[in-house]
């Protein structure tokens, strides 16, 4: 990706390039006059290079000569500076594409470490879980057990009280039917006799106490 | 307690005048009568008592039955007394007062015997006899008959009450049964 500017290169290929464009510029300037003097036949034989044209010649690669001199003195530096900042850009592009790079590299390897260590990792979680897991059993059989002696107790409770309430039912109930019974049996066989001899025998008793 | 007092107040009264006038068992005769008959007629009660007839009328009404009963002067001054000062809600209390009063005054008081049969001469002479020793004093005994009460009796002398009734030894039975373990 890298690639550095050969000036010396550069500058040889642009001398190269002058010398071809004057030599052709020569030629054709030349050939101009050849055709010219052929066409006039004038006679006066040779290449026809007429000292007018050899002062042209010479003006025009002057010219020439100043124009890649210009070009060169007032073109390097915006050029050597753009590729300059080019060649900066591109290095510096160059850096962080290197260190994205050993960024990756390191992240590759922290993930391949993990994934390593996956197994060991996954194998506590498996064993912490089941662990979790007993301790969570051992509670709710715990609590099932206390809610169940709860119950149990409740249920004995309700059980004697309900007892008790029966009884004490089944006592009035008993009182009830007693005193119905002795009072039905007392009506059945009471006397009028009877009822006088009551009547003395309280009479006897209160006035006794008095 | 307030109908206590004015039926006191009254009682009072008549038994200055009953005692002035040497007249005290007349008038405790014909005011527990009367107070019986009015307590008998609840429409009667009403005639004498109730405020929506006009007081007039109800004097009216009262003047006519002291003329056709037939009671003393005075005992009819009394009663349309009590009718003119609005009191003759209260004339049964005042009876029962006026009468306490003259058992007082004899050193007498009124039972009641209550039997399941009607007793005979013999045993309400020996009840008598023993509500006199008890209580110390001359009493004069009125009998009822209640067959609710089985056997024995009820005596009620003043505000003491003797119950030798069957009828209450059945639920002393009963309750005993229900209290024992």
């Amino acid at each position: 990706m890298r690639r550095d500017v050969d000036w010396s290169t550069l500058r040889r290929s642009a001398l190269a390039v002058a010398v071809v464009v004057g030599v052709a510029a020569t030629l054709y300037v030349a050939g101009d006059a050849f055709a010219a003097d052929a066409a006039h036949g004038d006679g006066h034989g040779g290449l026809g290079l007429t000292p007018e044209k050899l002062k042209d010649l010479g003006w025009r690669a002057m010219n020439f000569a100043a124009l890649v001199i210009i070009l060169v003195k007032f073109l390097k530096k915006p050029i050597v500076d753009g590729l300059r900042g080019r060649r900066q850009s591109i290095r510096e592009e160059f850096d962080d594409l290197e260190s994205q790079r050993s960024s990756a590299e390191g992240e590759y390897q922290q993930y391949a470490s993990r994934l390593s260590g996956l197994d060991d990792e996954l194998k506590k979680m498996v064993e912490t879980a089941i662990a979790q897991g007993e301790l969570e059993k051992e509670r709710i059989i715990t609590e099932a057990n206390e809610a169940a002696e709860q119950i149990k107790r409740q249920a004995e409770m309700a059980v004697a009280n309900a007892v008790a309430e029966a009884k004490v039912n089944l006592k009035l109930e008993v009182a009830e039917q007693a005193s119905a019974m002795a009072e039905e049996i007392i009506k059945k066989n009471l006397q009028p006799e009877d009822q006088s001899a009551l009547v003395e025998g309280y009479l006897a008793k209160v006035g006794g106490a008095a | 307690m307030k109908n206590a007092v004015l039926a006191k107040r009254y009682a009072k009264a008549l038994f200055a005048v009953g005692k002035e006038e040497d007249a005290l068992d007349e008038y405790a005769t014909a005011l527990g009568e009367f107070a019986a008959m009015v307590a008998d007629n609840p429409e009667l009660a009403d005639a004498l008592a109730n405020p929506m007839y006009p007081l007039d009328a109800r004097e009216g009404v009262m003047r006519e039955i002291v003329k056709a009963t037939g009671v003393s002067a005075i005992m009819g001054n009394f009663l349309n007394l009590l009718v003119e000062k609005r009191r003759a809600d209260i004339l049964g209390d005042v009876a029962e007062m006026f009468q306490s009063l003259v058992d007082d005054e004899n050193n007498t008081c009124q039972g009641v015997v209550i039997s399941a049969t009607e007793l005979s001469a013999d045993l309400q002479a020996k009840v008598q006899e023993t509500l006199e020793k008890i209580t110390g004093k001359r009493v004069t005994v009125t009998t009822k008959v209640d067959e609710s009460i089985i056997g024995g009796m009820i005596a009620k002398v003043g505000d003491l009450v003797m119950d030798g009734s069957i009828k209450t030894q059945l639920e002393d039975l009963k309750e005993s049964i229900k209290g024992s373990e």
